[in-house]
């Protein structure tokens, strides 16, 4: 049994959330942005990799609006790489959403402006960001796709991101649920990124940390972290 | 005449205390992750009329206990829960405390 259903402001929970952006200061990613967020909750979330960190805000408008501010600092290519530090704001649009007895399908787009600068250029370029994400998930399976472009006229970055996890048990809402799983990243221009990782999930909040497996970024880790309020 | 007031009074104390222990019990569908169910809760916690909310993952369900005196509207829960962006498939009164719901899906659990 499939059914389709889809899904205020306050400026006190905006500023809180964002005090804790900071607050979480050493860790940070463009590979947060697309996320939605039910109506009325601010979710803060903050990853950190070698290459990338990133720091969102998000807040929930109606059930299938929600509108994103974050700031990232991301390297292409070698390690020895300038900075970009790319500031985005976006919308995000729930277009589709199918319950069953088990689990939810979601499928959502989004796009924004955004304005990026590498680090020595002394200039500032805008440009804007558009993706789409799908996931499905159970209390013991999670997986989600997602798509995301970035563009000015001096720089372009698309990003395909898939995500697979399983659960050794069905948590409840007040218990700690356990997730393993993997990542594989593929960044324009470069080469696909396979992550194993762990996530830690309980009520508003949660921890992902992986490491990368692939030769290149072996040394690679990321550490994710979402809080909402 | 003495035996009447005590069961007038009796009835009073009785039909407080079911007053009090009315809660409402609401089965959600796509309700399967921590993210969702906070949504939810953090609405019912909303109300000036909920004392306190309790919410299974396993069982599906939403349980809202009233404050004393106070009665939480069906069609105003169900409004908020699709707000949310998740379904009713049903919503039913119960005597049971949320200490109650709490014990008894523990006890399903074990």
């Amino acid at each position: 049994m499939v059914q389709n259903r889809s899904t205020q402001f306050r400026v006190s929970q905006i500023v809180s959330a964002l005090v804790t952006v900071c607050a979480l200061g050493s860790l940070s990613s463009i590979a947060n942005a697309g996320f939605f967020i039910p109506k009325d909750t601010t979710m803060v979330m903050t990853t950190l990799t070698p290459d990338e960190q990133n720091y969102d805000v998000a807040y929930g408008f109606t059930r299938q609006l929600s509108g994103q501010f974050g700031v990232t600092r991301v390297r292409e290519g070698e390690s020895g790489a300038p900075w970009r530090n790319v500031v985005m704001a976006q919308a995000t649009y729930l277009v589709y959403r199918a319950s069953t007895d088990d689990g939810i399908f979601n499928a959502y787009v989004w796009g924004g402006p955004l304005a990026e600068t590498l680090a020595g250029s002394g200039s500032t370029r805008l440009g804007v960001n558009t993706g789409v994400w799908l996931d499905y998930e159970t209390r013991r399976v999670y997986s989600r796709v997602k798509i995301h472009g970035f563009k000015s006229n001096q720089w372009r970055r698309n990003e395909v991101v898939a995500q697979a996890m399983l659960a050794p048990y069905a948590a409840d809402y007040e218990d700690i649920a356990s997730w393993g799983g993997v990542q594989v990243k593929r960044v324009s221009g470069d080469k696909t990124e396979i992550t194993p990782y762990v996530r830690f999930f309980q009520r508003n909040w949660w921890i992902d940390a992986g490491v990368s497996v692939d030769r290149k970024h072996r040394n690679d880790f990321f550490i994710n972290f979402m809080r909402t309020f | 005449m003495k035996l009447i007031k005590t069961l007038i009074a009796s009835a009073f104390i009785i039909t407080a205390i079911s007053a009090q222990a009315e809660t409402v019990k609401i089965k959600v569908d796509g309700m399967v992750c921590a993210f969702c169910a906070g949504a939810i809760e953090k609405k019912m916690k909303a109300n000036k009329e909920t004392a306190e909310v309790f919410v299974s993952l396993e069982n599906k369900i939403v349980a809202v206990a009233q404050k004393p005196g106070q009665k939480l509207d069906d069609a105003k829960l169900k409004a908020q829960i699709a707000d949310a962006g998740y379904e009713v498939k049903g919503i039913e009164r119960v005597s049971a405390t949320i200490a109650d719901i709490r014990n008894e899906v523990k006890a399903k659990k074990s």
